[in-house]
């Protein structure tokens, strides 16, 4: 039996077409938006700069620089729970370390809408947090500073993005070879000085992927600011969904959809050519 | 004159259910090139490591340098382990990764720095300094790992396999390099293989690990011309086993039954047949004479040759007799051909009288 060669053909053109169907053209179309504009609730399509010239303005660079720090506070924290997290289940525990990766990975099983109104739960005026500091007698007015607020949505973000960071460094972190550990020890190495010398360096790489996944998606996270962040947190994704929907300015949410892609390609660019150690391909 | 730097006593170690060690005894002296040798899961490698503090013994006692090995010594530690896969820290040069453990101990950088710098050129390493261990073949890899633990200054540097990645060609050359290093710098090496060969050219003295017990220890030449078991004159070297019934001796040596009729050898030092008592009688097969010579030896006997192989320097041949068949090897070109009948023989001087264990057939029934 032959095929056709036009069979064959149509095959290979599939994933070629999915590709610029759901891909390229989308982009293409959020490039053209993003010179055009808005006169009378239509979409006018001539030829500005408007739109990049509007965020170059103070207000929509604070938003951007502000939405790039909580990010990084996010990307921070989630790495400082999230590599004890991985370095324990990548090297300490053999019995249960398949049933623990589970527990980590289960959350994402969960919609991240459904964690995002728990943490409202959690936070809120009446919330568990409050109700239980109350009733221990520690406050007598709730906190009202919890919810709507930087620390809500941070708290939020590295709960819903940790699992991410876990899982490529764990995989970093199980893959270092014990004898060269053993080595490290042999040689009179301690237990700080052989984790700063030898197992920091070893898993840069997978600091660095798992820093990207949750740090790419922070940027870019809409609903979990807009439940939890009010108008005190106030990311960039919101204002860009907002674009898209109530102010009905595609032109102009287009235009900050490119330039949030820019900086995040930056930002993976830059995490890929200097997170790896030396000496390594 | 001699000082004992390594010192086991009566040490066990078990894994589970399985005993890795099975209470061993023994004694390195100072500056000896000392090796561990059997086949993998004798225990040789497991010794070791308890040597070098990375297991602990269930029980019995470990000195090293008189002082008993504790896992939380740390730089203090009198020994050096070099790893079977090198475990050279890959994100580091040669350079750093000589001076890791120099750093560990906080010696100070202009020390160092000439302290590096010496033992990089003890193995040659100058110009690979600046490279990373990816950069550089098995053997220099090898070198690094060596030059990283010997900077330290160790009392004793174990080595595990350290030859065993490497392709034969290169491993015959390290194998002179260790030796004229071990030389050089003239402290005890504690090396494990499971290669005879590599043990008999390295070592002062062999110890042959069995099922996590030590069967014998002794020089080279010793250990192949007197082996305890059968176990060993197979291990190390070949040897023709045939099965055999003690039936008397003089102390020093016994005569057993066969299947080619009386046999007389020399006994090992523990091995005390009494008539009736099973025995292997072993003779290695470049004792083996054929050819009219063998008439004049202690046992001689006919059979029929059934194979031959030339091997360059000795040909190989096998003489069946009476069942049994034995393997010879004989210098010379010109051989006779398969199936004429010859007369072979040795001298009861080659021939040992071994205890018997089950693991070992007699040579004949294998090719009947």
């Amino acid at each position: 039996m032959r095929a056709k060669v036009s069979t064959v053909l149509a095959f290979l053109a599939a994933p070629k077409l999915w590709l610029i169907i759901f891909f390229i053209l989308p982009m293409m179309t959020m490039v053209l938006y993003s010179f055009w504009r808005v006169a009378d609730y239509q979409i006018v399509a001539d030829f500005t700069l408007r739109n990049y010239q509007k965020i170059g303005g103070n207000l929509y660079v604070n938003v951007f620089l502000s939405t790039i720090r909580l990010s990084l506070y996010v990307t921070a924290l989630s790495l400082l729970i999230g590599y004890p997290v991985a370095y324990f289940l990548a090297r300490k525990v053999r019995r249960f370390r398949l049933t623990l990766l589970l527990l980590v990975i289960l959350p994402l099983w969960t919609s991240y809408l459904v964690r995002t109104y728990a943490w409202m739960l959690i936070l809120g005026t009446q919330g568990v947090v409050n109700q239980a500091l109350m009733s221990l007698g520690l406050i007598d007015a709730p906190f009202t500073a919890l919810l709507y607020s930087d620390v809500a949505v941070t708290i939020a973000l590295v709960h819903i993005y940790m699992p991410y960071l876990i899982l490529p460094l764990y995989a970093v972190l199980e893959k270092i070879d014990p004898s060269v550990l053993e080595a490290a020890w042999d040689l009179g190495g301690g237990r700080l000085r052989t984790f700063l010398s030898v197992i920091l360096p070893l898993s840069l790489p997978g600091i660095a992927s798992g820093c990207l996944f949750v740090f790419i998606p922070s940027m870019g996270a809409f609903v979990t600011p807009e439940l939890l962040g009010g108008t005190r947190s106030i990311m960039i994704g919101s204002i860009i969904a907002q674009q898209f929907g109530v102010a009905y300015e595609y032109p102009f949410g287009s235009a900050m959809a490119l330039v949030l892609m820019g900086l995040i390609f930056a930002a993976a660019a830059a995490t890929l050519r200097y997170g790896r150690p030396r000496g390594t391909a | 004159m001699s000082q004992v730097d390594v010192e086991l006593e009566a040490v066990v170690k078990r894994f589970g259910t399985f005993t890795a060690v099975d209470g061993i005894d023994l004694a390195i002296q100072r500056g000896q090139f000392v090796t561990l040798l059997g086949p993998s899961g004798c225990g040789k490698t497991t010794t070791l490591r308890m040597i070098g503090g990375f297991e602990l013994p269930d029980s019995g006692r470990i000195l090293v340098a008189g002082e008993p090995v504790a896992a939380d010594r740390g730089a203090a530690r009198p020994t050096r382990m070099v790893f079977q896969n090198y475990a050279l820290f890959p994100h580091m040069t040669v350079a750093q990764n000589v001076a890791f453990g120099l750093r560990m101990q906080k010696v100070g950088k202009a020390d160092i720095e000439t302290r590096v710098q010496r033992i990089v050129a003890l193995l040659g390493l100058e110009a690979h300094i600046a490279k990373f261990p990816r950069q550089m073949s098995g053997g220099q890899q090898q070198r690094v790992a060596l030059a990283r633990a010997l900077v330290t200054q160790p009392r004793v540097l174990l080595l595990d396999e350290p030859l065993g990645a490497l392709d034969l060609k290169m491993r015959k050359h390290m194998q002179n390099e260790l030796k004229k290093l071990q030389r050089d710098v003239g402290i005890t090496f504690v090396y494990v293989t499971h290669d005879q060969e590599e043990a008999m050219n390295l070592s002062d003295t062999i110890v042959v690990m069995d099922h996590g017990r030590i069967v014998q220890q002794g020089p080279a030449v010793e250990i192949y011309q007197n082996p305890a078991t059968a176990y060993v004159a197979d291990f190390i070297g070949e040897a023709n086993l045939l099965a055999g019934t003690c039936c008397g001796g003089d102390g020093a040596t016994a005569v057993a039954a066969s299947a080619l009729g009386p046999l007389r050898g020399l006994l090992p030092a523990a091995h005390r047949p009494a008539p009736g008592d099973p025995v292997l009688l072993s003779i290695r097969p470049e004792h083996v004479v054929v050819g009219t010579d063998a008439a004049a030896l202690d046992f001689n006997h006919a059979g029929v040759l059934t194979e031959t192989a030339y091997l360059g320097g000795t040909s190989r041949l096998t003489v069946t007799a009476a069942g049994i068949a034995v393997r010879a090897d004989v210098s010379g070109h010109a051989m006779p051909a398969p199936g004429t009948t010859v007369t072979f023989g040795w001298a009861a001087t080659d021939m040992r009288v071994l205890q018997h264990d089950d693991r070992f057939t007699t040579t004949g029934e294998t090719t009947p």
